[in-house]
């Protein structure tokens, strides 16, 4: 049983998860089963089933099942339990009879070891689970056999038949479908419409519908290739990318999320630079074999770019399994098998499939290759080390500009604090102002006030003191404060009555929770209240030079500790609060260094300045994240290699191979030994061979009947003899006098010889081989430091991370980085878990790819493992590979593949309508450098796909499910193409590609879909009632679903009515009803409405009333359009110049692209919503005089000045943020005047500063808006800000009141009662174009 | 006959256009519609009143005398097993502060701190020798609703569903509330998977008393309800105009009458969440309290026709009780207490009982031992996954029974041992469905909830 228990891997490298398996293994019961599973079936599934199993049954014996092993076959029983001598199975597997030898051939035969498993089994009683998924023989036993499937067979490239009749096919698609449909006496559809036809391939190829500009212009092509240039025009547009990119998302399983455990953060903070390459790369027309091997080993593949390294998010952005490591390397292997090979493996994870060629070997090879990686979260560092995937948008010498400005402002800041801290904490201030206080506990803040500056006190910090100690004061209902109760009652009691007073607290010590510390410090008795208070504060102090004290125990000391370092202690300065311990002059010179910045920083694109501030803070986190793990590494390499851990190791190794998993554990703990490594020791010290010479010496020390006490002498003089090695014997010359000395000069002599260049003594060359193998366990590489923590210290690694983590995710400039894999120092060798059980593990793994996919098993090289495996994958002969991904594409312009079930090309999938044009295509691709771009063309480009789907009553009833391809199917717009084309029909769709992920809960979102977070932990409804799969693995096919909560969505939706609303008002300068009916629906549906359309909707005009007119910021005074106001030739009021609202700024543009007023006003304020913070829009607000600006350019506030007249004109004001808050904290906002007419005026950048921004002379046009734009710099917080701009118009412009006119925004300014909007008829009949099924359904 | 508008006529043509969408829907693959079970059901409906985080078994439903004599003593290897989580075994014993008093006609011992559902026992058969796989709340939770501890799998209620429909077409066939957010694993425990998305579970937060909030898109600002009928009458002709050439598209008929039943629905699901129909008398049966309101939705649920209601005591998972279990076990029981024996009443008086099939219980339970001792807190247990209590009542169950025992100490179940697999047969069982054949295909294999086991436990059935 020895080797069965060592062979026991634990398996859980990665900190988390690891207890929780852990915990479970002890109750593994290690019955007979599992030996069967481990030792038995193995050799029987190998050597065995290939003659005695399912319908093979040479000598009607089948070995395949308990019932049939044990009736036996022609020569009757072959196995009695327990009785191994009597049985047959026993003596033919020991060759006992020359002519009754199994297996037959001498070159199958069991082993010695094997044989002895065996014997041990049936005396066991033969135990044999016939639990269903184990007894049956499967098609691994015969690859051969299992290779003449359909799918595995090699691609040929057949000949395009000959097909009647002549004119309909356009290509050869066409004549091998026009084939079968002939053979089957059908004909195929006409061609569909033209209307139809620039409709649906819109949608195919980009997901959008085509305005009505591209349905005109190709209408009016007549040439011949006008279709053709439809599809080419779309092909090149950078939207087919984000279209094509989703559905290879549902085959990679995308998500922005993962299951953590409770408490973590589960964000992915990378996912979508995986997005955006794939967006890249499809749009690039990559090759698939690079676009696959990319993802599976960008790492790895010599010429990747950088930004490639992004693709390995097809393995990394997975479920992540609340880190357990089997079930995220079950989800990556079945990304690959499934989703690369279309073969599903994951059945392999417990037992042979039973269907298709995949074993346990195939599946658990893969599973070492995967598990040696390690994901970024894994810790290792890496998440402080992914490479950047794009050029920083700041030039070097900027950069360092900045840094230096802003180290300059942070030594001040950090001089200020740390000077003012230490003079708090200084003993003589300690105890004259803790004294101080406690005479001033009945006194409110302003008597606190008036005494410090009566008797030259620092005024802030008594008053802290004072607050501080207040805190401390017995309530009523709670515990006696444990650390200042005592103080509080001895300094009210008479000096006298102290050492009595002290008594009774140390008798009620336990029940008032008394902190310990301070009961030992009440003794003996102080004899003054001076005196006592000089012992509080020396024992504050004497805790006050600690670090945290972590664990439980000390959590008193940690209560002393926080008197002197809390976030509330009296001494303890903030940064936040520096600013009232500063003075005037102080001030100034902070205003100056920041003005100075700021002046630099406002120049810059948003994104520089945004990035420059993640600089800044990211990096403190890198350097204490970076040695912190230097520090850990050089530990852990000096723990690896020194020569008494070695010895101990070596010592524990042998003691610890036979134990329980849980006395493993214990004796790993005891003697300090990392479990992970101590494994790598035995099993290491396994897999040596028998006459290894370094460690036969060892062998000979450890066998189990040695006395050193009475034999080391001939212990050694075996030792010796055993050893060929002569540096070994060298080592043994002098008899070791214990196990342990025999160890200890193994440590000595290993450590010696680990190292990297080679020895010319033979001797130790051969040692230093074998401890430097790929699987010793002195082999260490700075990537596996992990291995090497202690709990307290991964928890500390996980801090780090964390903070980097939220500094990644919640930082707006964070540069995009990779999602990469990293190889770890682990090897390939993987064992089998047996019945998928991690704790049980059996045979070693072949360490190859699947063997039904190659006529020479290979083993994956160490480092080169996945490059090899997408190697394989791709290589022209894989039967898979192209088939597989051909039948996908085919199923994204179809709706069905030619194979129906796309992730199954095994037994008990569908087999292909069409095996031939499969294999062509396939073939043909590959051909065209697997080029999906010129797929997609000859698909578009066939009679077959051009076909109407008009239906055929005769062809339906015999081809129901148009396996034919008879028509083409009909199909609904997907959850993306749906809300896609609510955007693109409203005008509103923002077509920007790339960048993080939004929150498409947000209706003010106007992204494509593809860009929304896809949170897989709680994916908001709408998504999954329109079919959105889960992102939980990967998906074949997404199901189609018509249910009431789609209709649901579409009616009352917040997002469908903007919607709506937009397609009405983007026509609502159309003021012929019958003319705007029309146009709305050609906005919409993309042609005209027919005559009887045209009267239904009249009709439906008609009969409606109007709505009430309509109020918001935009129409507070003037009527006017977002765009441009119509000018009034008189202006009596100057307040109908002004609108609110917030929109965004573009850089490159510098204008104003997209200008929304204020929908809700509090009656002296506009704002964002309801609510002071809006779910969408936030904080933002603005009032007279001040507001608060948005998070960004793309969601600034916005006053809006539109000129009622031409003229010259100048502008006033000062902006400032945060002028008078003693905060230094924060990063302020931008504030830019900007012309419709001449772009950005001007841009100030304010932070605890004020600036005057004046425009002195401008011309103006009427019509003219000038905005008053401020946002947060990309963050929402400190965004509060001061601007009232005053605009003063020359007078001599004026001819008619010959006077200046002004306009001053904070008097102008006005707010409007908040009302609801009711939809007007037009409205409303917009939203039933949204919801009509022509809108839905592609013909 | 569409073709003429107002709401009344184009309701009534609705009805009779109801029944040729179900046959439409039939053909077009998957559906709410109800379908016919395997056999003859015991039960019609089915709801989990989930306490997640692992109650205590020992301190509720399986009295354990032994516990007082071995308190603060470690207890002897004969009488736990030898399989034991990390310190469970090894821990002192933790006797139950709580008295045990025999209950009803069949008394059975219920903790004094469920008084009220000790009343009920007589309806409610205590299953007493669970155990499960995952020892970590996520995993557990994921297990006792999907069968799987990690990964992506149907939950029990998306099976039910898939298997048989809903029968109220204006609601969701299969809702989870819970209380101020999601329960720990959030989405996943209502989880679809691999089937179709219409059979995942609708989350609502039972908070919330207005039924926008509590259902997505019901409600809208502005178009006003005869508005929108007008917009839906000229929708429903726009839509006929297009069909006719497409006669043959069933999904265009069915996605016209997707319209009408979401109109009928934004009645229906407001009448469903609202709790002032309710009488006075029931309203005081209930008593106070969220729990309280959740249940009334749940029965108010049940009564349209919902398929299977999960009730989660609440967000997170605050049965788990590692300490200061003694402040805090009475507390929560005696938030559920009432509430739930209101519940089974009140099924009971509508006959409702009958035919629905309730579940009360956590993921695991909790160590007759006390966890670690810890300076800041009292002690409370660990969890268990080899022992713990659930109940069951109503439709097909056998009303005041006890099944299965754990050893002397309540650590592990040794007598009529009933796993989560089994658990779920026995459900599903009593719906009507065959777990065997209750599958589906998905990656070449035929999936189904019980994986390769489960036995469906016939003692606990009348």
């Amino acid at each position: 049983m020895n080797r069965l228990l060592t062979g026991m891997a634990l398996l859980c490298v990665g900190p988390s998860g690891l207890f929780n398996l852990a915990a479970s293994a002890d109750e593994i019961a290690r019955t007979g089963e599992d030996f069967f599973e481990s030792r038995i079936r193995p050799v029987l599934v190998k050597r065995c089933f290939k003659c005695h199993s399912g319908d093979k049954r040479e000598g009607q014996l089948r070995l395949d099942q308990r019932v049939a092993l044990l009736k036996g076959g022609q020569s009757g029983k072959v196995v009695l339990p327990r009785d191994s001598n009597g049985s047959l199975l026993i003596r033919a597997i020991r060759r006992a009879d020359r002519d009754f030898r199994m297996p037959p051939d001498d070159a199958d035969r069991l082993s010695a070891e094997e044989v002895r498993d065996f014997v041990a089994w049936v005396k066991m009683g033969a135990p044999y689970p016939d639990a269903p998924g184990h007894a049956v023989a499967s098609p691994v036993a015969d690859l051969r056999e299992a290779r003449r499937f359909w799918s595995l067979q090699p691609i040929t490239r057949p000949q395009p038949p000959d097909a009647e009749p002549h004119d309909w096919p356009r290509n050869d698609i066409d004549r091998f479908v026009l084939d079968r449909l002939t053979a089957n006496r059908m004909q195929p559809s006409v061609r569909a419409g033209e209307q139809a036809l620039v409709r649906r391939v819109t949608y195919d190829l980009i997901g959008l519908p085509p305005t009505s500009a591209e349905i005109d212009a190709f209408l009016a092509d007549g040439s011949a290739d006008a279709f053709a240039t439809v599809v080419d025009r779309l092909l090149e547009s950078p939207q087919y990318g984000a279209h094509w990119a989703r559905h290879w998302f549902d085959v990679a399983r995308y998500g922005d999320t993962r299951w953590v455990g409770a408490g973590e953060d589960r964000r992915w903070p990378f996912a979508y630079t995986y997005r955006d390459w794939v967006i890249q790369a499809l749009n690039a027309d990559m090759p698939y074999d690079r676009f696959v091997t990319l993802q599976i080993a960008a790492d790895q593949v010599p010429d990747a770019r950088p930004a490639d390294h992004a693709a390995l998010g097809f393995l990394t952005v997975g479920r992540w399994f609340t880190g357990q490591l089997p079930d995220v390397i079950d989800d990556q292997i079945d990304v690959v098998t499934r989703g690369l090979l279309g073969m599903s493996a994951q059945c392999a994870r417990c037992h042979d499939h039973k269907f298709d060629p995949i074993s346990t070997q195939d599946y658990y090879s893969l599973y070492g290759l995967f598990a040696a990686s390690r994901m970024p979260v894994d810790g290792n560092g890496i998440l402080g080390d992914l490479p950047e995937v794009t050029p920083r948008p700041v030039d070097a010498a900027t950069e360092q500009d900045i840094t230096q400005l802003r180290s300059r402002i942070d030594e001040f800041l950090d001089i200020r604090v740390t000077a003012l801290r230490n003079d708090f904490r200084a003993r003589p201030k300690l105890l004259e102002y803790f004294r101080l206080a406690t005479t001033l506990l009945d006194k409110d803040d302003n008597e606190v006030r008036a005494f410090a500056t009566s008797n030259e006190r620092d005024e802030r910090l008594l008053l802290r003191w004072v607050r501080y100690l207040k805190r401390t004061l017995p309530q009523p209902k709670r515990d006696p404060h444990q650390i200042f109760a005592p103080w509080h009652v001895l300094a009210a009691v008479p000096v006298a009555d102290i050492p009595t007073t002290i008594k009774a607290l140390l008798d009620r010590q336990k029940a008032d929770k008394l902190n310990p510390q301070v009961a030992a410090m009440l003794s003996p008795a102080p004899v003054s209240l001076d005196e006592l208070a000089t012992r509080y504060v020396d024992l504050f102090l004497k805790h006050d030079l600690e670090d945290r004290f972590e664990d439980n125990k000390d959590y008193d000391k940690e209560r002393l500790r926080q008197v002197l370092r809390g976030n509330d202690s009296p001494v303890h300065v903030r940064m936040n609060e520096l600013g009232q311990f500063l003075s005037p002059a102080e001030f100034e010179t902070l205003t100056g260094l920041r003005r100075k910045l700021h002046t630099k920083l406002a120049g810059l694109p948003e994104q520089a300045d945004q990035f420059l501030t993640y600089q800044h803070e990211a990096k403190p986190l890198l350097s204490k994240l970076n040695s912190f793990l230097e520090e850990r590494r050089e530990a852990a390499a000096a723990a690896v290699r020194s020569p008494d851990r070695i010895a101990t190791y070596l010592l524990t190794a042998h003691e610890a191979k036979d134990v329980e998993p849980r006395q493993f554990r214990n004796l790993a703990k005891s003697r300090q030994l990392s479990p992970v490594l101590l494994r790598r020791w035995i099993d290491f010290l396994q897999r040596l061979e028998q006459h290894d010479s370094v460690f036969a010496a060892w062998r000979i020390f450890t066998a189990d009947d040695n006395d050193f006490a009475t034999q080391s002498q001939e212990i050694a003089e075996r030792a010796r003899q055993a050893s060929s090695n002569l540096a070994v014997v060298a080592a043994f010359q002098t008899p070791p006098a214990t196990l342990l000395d025999a160890a200890n000069q193994y440590g000595e002599l290993l450590a010696r010889c680990h190292q990297n260049e080679s020895f010319t003594n033979a001797d130790f060359e051969a040692i230093r081989q074998v401890v430097s193998a790929a699987n010793s366990p002195l082999r260490y590489s700075p990537n596996g430091v992990v291995d090497h923590l202690t709990r307290r210290e991964t928890d500390q690694l996980r801090n780090h991370e964390r903070n980097l983590a939220r500094l990644y995710l919640e930082s707006p400039g964070t540069p995009a980085l990779a999602m990469v894999l990293r190889e770890s120092s682990g090897s390939y060798a993987q064992r089998v878990f047996v019945r998928g059980n991690p704790h049980h593990a059996g045979e070693m793994s072949h360490g190859g790819i699947p063997l039904v996919l190659t006529d020479q098993p290979q083993q994956f090289t160490r480092g080169r493992g996945r490059w090899e495996l997408a190697q394989s994958i791709v290589d022209e002969r894989n039967p898979l590979t192209a088939r597989v991904i051909v039948n996908r594409v085919w199923q994204w312009h179809f709706g069905s593949g030619l194979v129906r079930t796309p992730s199954d090309f095994g037994t008990r999938g569908a087999a292909p309508t069409h095996p031939l044009l499969l294999d062509w295509l396939a073939a043909q691709f590959m051909a065209d450098g697997w080029s999906l771009k010129k797929l997609h063309r000859r698909i578009l480009l066939s009679s077959t796909w051009q076909q109407s789907s008009q239906d055929n009553p005769t062809y339906r009833s015999t081809d129901p499910e148009n396996r034919l391809l008879w028509r083409m199917d009909r199909r609904r717009l997907s959850f993306e193409e749906l809300r896609d084309s609510l955007l693109a029909v409203s005008g509103r769709l923002d077509r920007k590609i790339g960048g993080r992920p939004s929150d498409l809960v947000k209706n003010i979102i106007r992204r494509r879909t593809v860009f929304g977070k896809v949170d897989r932990m709680a994916l908001p409804g709408f998504y999954r009632y329109f079919d959105f799969p889960g992102a939980n693995t990967h998906v074949p096919k997404r199901h189609e679903t018509i249910v009431a909560q789609q209709a649901l969505y579409l009616m009352n939706n917040g997002f469908v009515l903007d919607q709506a609303g937009h397609v009405a008002h983007r026509t609502a300068t159309t003021e012929d009803p019958a003319a705007r009916i029309g146009a709305m629906y050609r906005l919409v549906l993309g042609r005209s409405p027919s005559d009887e359309e045209r009267s239904v909707i009249q009709e439906f005009i008609n009969s409606q009333q109007p709505a009430d007119p309509v109020v918001e910021s935009d129409a507070v005074g003037a009527k006017g359009d977002d765009e441009a106001a119509t000018p009034t030739a008189a202006a009596p009021d100057p307040a109908n110049a002004w609108r609110y609202g917030w929109g965004s700024y573009d850089e490159t543009r510098q204008r104003v692209t997209d200008f929304n007023p204020f929908r809700f006003s509090t009656g002296d304020r506009w704002r964002g919503g309801e609510n002071e913070n809006d779910p969408e829009l936030g904080r933002i607000y603005l009032h007279s005089r001040i507001g608060h600006a948005g998070p960004n350019s793309e969601l600034s506030v916005i006053r809006r000045w539109i000129a009622p007249r031409g003229g010259k004109l100048s502008i006033s004001g000062a902006v400032s943020s945060q002028l008078n808050s003693t905060e230094p904290l924060g990063d302020g906002v931008r504030a830019r005047i900007v012309s419709s007419r001449r772009g950005q005026l001007g841009v100030w950048l304010v932070c605890g500063t004020e600036e005057s921004t004046d425009i002195p002379d401008l011309t103006v046009e009427p019509g003219d808006t000038i905005d008053f734009v401020v946002d947060a710099r990309g963050r929402e917080t400190h965004g509060s800000f001061a601007w009232a701009p005053i605009l003063r118009m020359d007078a001599s412009a004026d001819s008619v009141t010959n006077e200046a006119l002004v306009w001053d925004s904070a008097k102008d300014f006005k707010t409007a009662p908040p009302t609801a909007r009711p939809f007007d008829v037009w409205q409303r009949y917009a939203q039933v174009l949204l919801e009509s099924n022509e809108f839905t359904f592609l013909d | 006959m569409l073709r003429h508008s107002g709401a009344g006529i184009g309701t009534l043509a609705l009805a009779q256009l109801l029944s040729e969408t179900n046959q439409a829907e039939a053909s077009d693959g998957p559906s709410l519609a109800p379908r016919r079970p395997h056999f003859a059901p015991r039960a019609q409906r089915f709801v989990h009143l989930f306490a997640n985080g692992g109650p205590s078994q020992v301190d509720t439903f399986d009295p354990k005398p032994l516990l007082a004599r071995l308190h603060g003593k470690p207890i002897p290897r004969d009488v736990i097993s030898t399989v034991g989580d990390a310190q469970a075994s090894g821990s002192p014993a933790f006797a139950s502060k709580y008295r045990f008093r025999k209950r009803g006609q069949s008394g059975i011992d219920v903790s004094e701190l469920l008084p009220e559902i000790g009343s009920m026992i007589d309806d409610i058969c205590v299953v007493r020798s669970m155990h499960a796989d995952d020892i970590s709340h996520d995993g557990g939770i994921m297990f006792m609703n999907t069968g799987a501890a990690r990964l992506s799998r149907p939950s029990l209620g998306s099976w039910a569903t898939y298997g048989l429909g809903s029968e109220n077409r204006n609601l969701p066939g299969f809702i989870s509330m819970c209380p101020d957010g999601y329960p720990l694993n959030e989405t996943q425990n209502w989880q679809s998977a691999f089937l179709p998305g219409i059979y995942q579970g609708t989350f609502i937060n039972s908070k919330h008393e207005d039924v926008e909030r509590l259902i997505e898109n019901i409600r809208n600002r502005r178009v006003d309800s005869t508005q929108q009928r007008a917009q839906l009458d000229l929708l429903a002709r726009l839509n006929r105009i297009h069909q006719k050439p497409r006669a043959d598209e069933g999904r265009l008929e069915s996605r016209i009458q997707s319209f009408e039943q979401a109109f009928r629905m934004q009645m229906e699901a407001t009448d469903a969440f609202d709790i002032s129909q309710e009488s006075k008398s029931t309203l005081d049966m209930y008593g106070p309290g969220q729990q309280a309101r959740q249940l009334i939705l749940t029965r108010r649920l049940l009564e349209r026709g919902v398929r299977v209601v999960q009730s989660w005591y609440g967000a997170g998972f605050p049965w788990d009780h590692h300490g200061e279990i003694e402040e805090r076990l009475p507390k929560i029981c005696g938030e559920v207490d009432r509430p739930i024996a209101a519940f089974l009443r009140d099924l009971k008086q509508r006959g409702l009982l009958d035919d629905t099939l309730v579940l009360w219980g956590g993921e695991f339970g909790r160590t007759p031992t006390s966890e670690l001792p810890h300076p800041t807190t009292t002690p409370g247990r660990d969890h268990n996954r080899h022992g713990f209590t659930v109940w069951l009542a109503g439709g097909g169950i056998k009303g005041g029974h006890v099944h299965g025992a754990t050893d002397d100490a309540g650590f592990a179940a040794i007598q009529d041992k009933v796993h989560v697999h089994d658990l779920h047969a026995t459900i599903l069982h009593l719906l009507g469905l065959n777990h065997e054949e209750l599958t589906y295909r998905y990656a070449g294999r035929d999936f189904r909830l019980t994986d390769v086991s489960g036995s469906v436990v016939h003692e606990i059935l009348a």
